[in-house]
């Protein structure tokens, strides 16, 4: 809540501002939506525990269908499948799906109104309830190794690279994180790897990402390889009578998917996880797609490792290796991933971050996105996400259905 | 005879027994407990009151041997919170000899810089064995690499 558009704000304010940007883009009312779900991880920093019954008034929603929901940072995504289920059941023609985190500061006194900062480790105490804590996380738990160093590994030895060449896909995955937050308005950071590198006498982008300013967080993942923790709040409508209220594009949600699976993650090929696997293959089945008819994919990426490893996983990218060293990826590459600057670069306010990850794939469906337009406009992309640990949440959406 | 991890109360109500305080009991006695699995024949580690590889609820208890692979390992600049006051540790994939895989504390490799991590990694998968340790205030399972 450091942020000046955030500072002095309670969760429930921020919840109201992303929300009510949402009806206002879908030119929907309170009155007009029937239920609405509302994402948060972190209770002992909202200090809220009831939220839809707390934020029924702030919203608007009074006696409206409402409930707290929870798949940690996959939960946007999550609500667009529950919300699409209760709109096709035919319960609900209009829902609000909600997500709001704060990662920077907690209550004194269990008062929201009186705040201090969070230490980061606390933070990550906080967050690594969401793995097992009965074995894993008394077992030593590190999610620098087990979710950026191994599966790095596991990276480089499925595609036979020396660590070097590695590192250098992960700088090519960084500097396009960094590249495309800095287009990107709503972005906790604007500044380049170039301008982080000139700032500190660096002519070579690549020398600086090597040098001891950015060091190794866990090896080989290195520190501008992970996620920037923000505070933020996203939200989305759907609806099965779009056309009732605007003209701007609907987007269809064609097919989605959860999986689970507690720890450890992954096996004899590490950073591949089955709960992956299964999702895109079930979500694909749903929409009748596969990874070869995708314009746009984003990617969970916490740890950017997993931009190449699920680029790959998905289908998406023949040669993940050589789609990043080329920089395919960027907007205006053959293969457009995670245009939203990823988790890094926009920064990651746990369950809120998977909304804005949808909010940037309408957008961009739309043709709204400006300096960072896919051209022609994506008619078919997936949003995959990870919610701690390990909930799997992917969807396929298309344009204009 | 080996001791099923789900029994029936009288009157037919499944009760599980406790299974987590089993395995940490045990680590004090140097057990290794985890579960077989009547219906697929896989074990589970650790414990839990269902087989991690078919769900299945007709398991046992089993004792481990303790043997494994260790496959990779790291070592992070922020440990978790549990685990702030402790010395750097290095922590590690194992894959046990009856199968499962366990993350943990592993000692007798070097981490004392990314080259000695990168080297150390190089030269797995090596066998290792598991020992009861107390780290931060508990004890627990770290494997350690064998002589």
């Amino acid at each position: 809540m450091e942020d000046e558009k955030l500072k002095g704000k309670t969760f429930e304010e921020i919840c109201a501002d992303a929300a009510f940007e949402a009806m206002d883009d879908a030119n929907v009312t309170g009155e007009d939506i029937d239920g609405f779900y509302v994402g948060n991880m972190l209770q002992s920093t909202s200090q809220v525990s009831s939220h839809a019954t707390v934020l029924a008034d702030w919203l608007g929603l009074q006696l409206k269908g409402g409930f707290h929901f929870d798949t940690a940072c996959s939960t946007g995504n999550t609500g667009l499948g529950i919300a699409h289920s209760m709109v096709k059941a035919g319960k609900y023609d209009t829902v609000l799906v909600v997500g709001g985190e704060i990662t920077s500061s907690e209550p004194v006194e269990r008062d929201q109104l009186k705040r201090e900062a969070l230490d980061p480790q606390e933070l990550w105490y906080l967050t690594d309830i969401g793995v097992d804590t009965t074995y894993a996380y008394k077992h030593a738990y590190d999610v620098a190794t087990a979710y950026g160093a191994i599966p790095t590994m596991g990276f480089a030895e499925r595609h036979d690279l020396e660590m070097d060449e590695m590192d250098e896909v992960m700088y090519h995955v960084s500097r396009l994180a960094k590249e495309h937050a800095s287009m990107t308005p709503k972005a906790a950071r604007h500044e380049t790897l170039e301008d982080m590198a000139d700032d500190r006498g660096y002519e070579d982008t690549l020398e600086f990402w090597k040098s001891d300013h950015n060091p190794f967080f866990a090896w080989p993942t290195r520190q501008l390889s992970a996620l920037t923790a923000v505070d933020g709040a996203s939200a989305c409508i759907v609806t099965n009578e779009p056309e009732e209220y605007t003209d701007k594009l609907p987007v269809e949600i064609r097919g989605f998917d959860w999986t689970t699976k507690s720890y450890p993650w992954y096996g004899d090929d590490p950073g591949r996880m089955p709960q992956d696997e299964k999702a895109f293959e079930r979500a694909y089945a749903m929409a009748d797609v596969e990874g070869s008819d995708v314009d746009y994919l984003y990617v969970h990426d916490c740890m950017q490792i997993f931009q190449p490893t699920l680029g790959e996983l998905s289908g998406y990218l023949e040669d993940p290796v050589e789609a990043f060293m080329n920089e395919e990826t960027r907007f205006d590459g053959e293969k457009p991933m995670n245009v939203t600057g990823g988790r890094h670069g926009v920064g990651h306010a746990w369950e809120a971050s998977a909304g804005f990850e949808t909010y940037e794939i309408v957008k961009q469906m739309r043709g709204e996105m400006e300096r960072k337009q896919i051209s022609p406009e994506p008619e078919t992309a997936v949003q995959h996400n990870h919610g701690y640990g390990m909930h799997t949440a992917v969807t396929v959406m298309e344009a204009g259905a | 005879m080996a001791e099923p991890v789900t029994t029936e109360t009288p009157e037919g109500v499944p009760r599980v027994e406790r299974t987590a305080k089993r395995f940490y009991d045990g680590l004090k006695e140097d057990t290794i407990w985890g579960t077989h699995c009547n219906d697929c024949d896989e074990h589970s580690f650790p414990p839990m009151t269902a087989c991690r590889n078919c769900g299945s609820r007709d398991i046992e208890f089993a004792e481990m041997s303790g043997r494994g692979s260790l496959k990779h390992y790291s070592s992070t600049m922020l440990p978790s919170y549990r685990f702030r006051n402790e010395d750097r540790m290095a922590y590690g994939m194992v894959q046990l000899e009856e199968g499962p895989y366990f993350f943990t504390k592993i000692e007798g490799v070097d981490f004392s810089s990314p080259e000695a991590i990168q080297q150390g990694n190089e030269e797995l998968p090596v066998d290792v064995v598991g020992k009861p340790e107390e780290v931060a205030g508990e004890t627990i399972l770290v494997f350690e690499v064998e002589e």
